[in-house]
């Protein structure tokens, strides 16, 4: 492979697994790693739908409304399944399996021929996301690399801002509420920031795989550490010196980088949880 | 008419253990096998080079009952909530399945419309040894259930009285797990790996809404089942070019809607 290619699906990789540390580290606080499953599984009838309305996968109006109605269906769901607390995972499951059954069907109606075909909804295309390409002052840059650029400082800004109001939310929101905060409104903008960042990493990795890439690395850091900027910068070491690893297996092999990461991380997390004590100490 | 008894009898046994995990709070432990047993089903494909539901049933379930163990485990020995190690498992089953595929890719093996029958479910796939390999699973699957109803009431609503009646809890456990990861994998070819998990909870989510007697539930159950069973068949048949996971899927989330606000509308009527 060329290798100016393999450093763009290095980048485009790395600002994926970035994304998605900002958004998932408040959820994962709140033990809602499932929730991570259902809205990444529920935005693919929203993405046709809207890819039907305005004809497009790469206009501004495609992201906006696609972004507007899956925040409206991720506190939808989110809604629900705090609703009934005790059967929350039914609520999560009939929602996300009934919504991907209907996006799925959509795909094969009316999307077959672009890029929203059911496998690469479920396998994403990362290979295939630099060769969308823009002209910015003579360089060619992927169009994926800006949209997650874009996306990785406005996480970074919003991370940096609400930071100490977020982490309260995780933890004690009836504070929160009697201390005169809008405690549905913050949450709703948590909730639009993770749908943003599905959105955009759903197209490179896959739906399940943006689920790993927003549980695992998170898991394998809370052995390091607790608080949320700890958690991120671990996550952010444990991740990178996992995607060393999977690039170079994956570009020797032939394997799906995406793939071979989360095996990568899969493995690391099975084997740091059964030997931590001994890790510990060392 | 095979078609509609195999797609009868397992949606009604998926239906009834759905219903166990309903109870136990622990609905999506389907989508874990679901999405575990990819993996083991392209495993099945490198081992025997072959497809046939039996070889992939016992492949397929050993692999499951295998990460089953050690999910067990690492919520055992885990700070971890259930939703994260749930998370985790889904995507590295998945990804060890992707990693499988790429394997077969390399040495040239073109296994894309195999496998799109166990991703997305393909009714029309099934042939008459399929129909019953999976006909017999779920009569025995119903046979255990029948056998052990009052024990597994009791396991239900108070676990802690299954000992003082002589049974042992880790037995009803793991043989509730046994057909659960039987039955997930056999359901890939009906429903597909993503939306296994939706012919286990929707059903029960739809009779629930209107019923909480066991016997009622099951009646109910029964004409839901025939109906849905039914209209998905016809429409598989008659487009062979789409799978029936979605359609399947889709109907009963479709039916499960109108029941949610038909009973929201029966309320407001009645109770004000």
């Amino acid at each position: 492979m060329d290798s100016y290619i393999f450093y763009k699906l290095f980048l485009v990789f790395l600002l994926v697994i970035c994304n998605s540390l900002f958004s998932s580290v408040w959820f994962f606080e709140r033990r809602q790693g499932l929730l991570v499953d259902a809205i990444s599984h529920s935005v693919l009838p929203v993405l046709v739908v809207v890819y039907l309305l305005v004809n497009s996968l790469s206009s501004f109006s495609f992201v906006f409304y696609s972004i507007v109605f899956s925040t409206i269906l991720a506190w939808l769901i989110s809604y629900l399944s705090r609703f009934n607390k005790r059967h929350s995972q039914s609520f999560i499951g009939v929602f996300f399996s009934g919504l991907f059954a209907l996006g799925l069907l959509l795909t094969n109606f009316f999307a077959r021929n672009v890029h929203l075909d059911a496998d690469s909804v479920l396998f994403g295309a990362l290979e295939f996301s630099v060769f969308e390409n823009i002209q910015i002052f003579g360089l060619s840059i992927p169009v994926a690399i800006l949209k997650l650029g874009f996306l990785f400082l406005l996480n970074l800004f919003v991370f940096n801002l609400f930071r100490r109001l977020f982490s309260a939310l995780s933890f004690d929101s009836s504070t929160l509420k009697l201390s005169g905060f809008n405690v549905p409104l913050i949450d709703l903008f948590q909730l639009f920031l993770l749908v943003l960042n599905v959105i955009f990493c759903f197209e490179v990795v896959g739906v399940i795989l943006t689920l790993g890439l927003n549980v695992t690395p998170m898991m394998l850091s809370r052995y390091f550490g607790f608080r949320s900027l700890d958690l991120i910068n671990i996550s952010f070491l444990i991740a990178l010196f996992a995607l060393f690893i999977s690039s170079f297996l994956s570009f020797r092999y032939n394997l799906s980088l995406s793939a071979v990461f989360m095996v990568v991380l899969g493995v690391k997390f099975i084997t740091l949880s059964f030997y931590k004590d001994y890790f510990m100490k060392l | 008419m095979i078609l509609f008894i195999t797609l009868f009898l397992l949606s009604f046994t998926l239906y009834l253990l759905g219903g166990v995990y309903y109870f136990k709070s622990k609905s999506l432990i389907t989508d874990v096998y679901a999405h575990v047993a990819f993996p083991g089903v392209v495993l099945a494909y490198i081992l025997f080079h072959s497809l046939d539901l039996y070889l992939v049933v016992f492949v397929t379930s050993v692999f499951v009952l295998i990460v089953d163990y050690l999910k067990a485990k690492l919520l055992s020995i885990t700070n971890f909530s259930t939703d994260s190690i749930f998370a985790f498992f889904i995507a590295f089953g998945f990804s060890i399945g992707t990693l499988f595929v790429n394997f077969l890719q390399n040495r040239g093996v073109s296994t894309k419309a195999g496998f799109s029958d166990f991703l997305f479910g393909n009714l029309s796939s099934l042939n008459q040894s399929d129909s019953y390999v999976i006909i017999f699973f779920s009569l025995i699957t119903l046979f255990w259930i029948f056998f052990y109803r009052k024990v597994l009431l009791s396991y239900l609503f108070d676990e802690f009285s299954i000992n003082k009646i002589g049974f042992n809890l880790l037995y009803i456990e793991r043989s509730l797990s046994l057909m659960a990861v039987v039955l997930t994998v056999l359901s890939l070819k009906v429903a597909g790996v993503v939306l296994t998990t939706g012919l286990f909870l929707i059903p029960f989510s739809i009779s629930i809404l209107f019923f909480n007697k066991i016997k009622h539930l099951i009646k109910f159950s029964i004409i839901l089942i025939s109906f849905v069973s039914f209209i998905s068949i016809i429409i598989s048949l008659n487009y062979s070019g789409m799978s029936t996971g979605p359609i399947l899927i889709f109907i009963y989330f479709l039916v499960f809607l109108l029941s949610l606000l038909g009973k929201k509308i029966f309320n407001k009527l009645n109770y004000g």
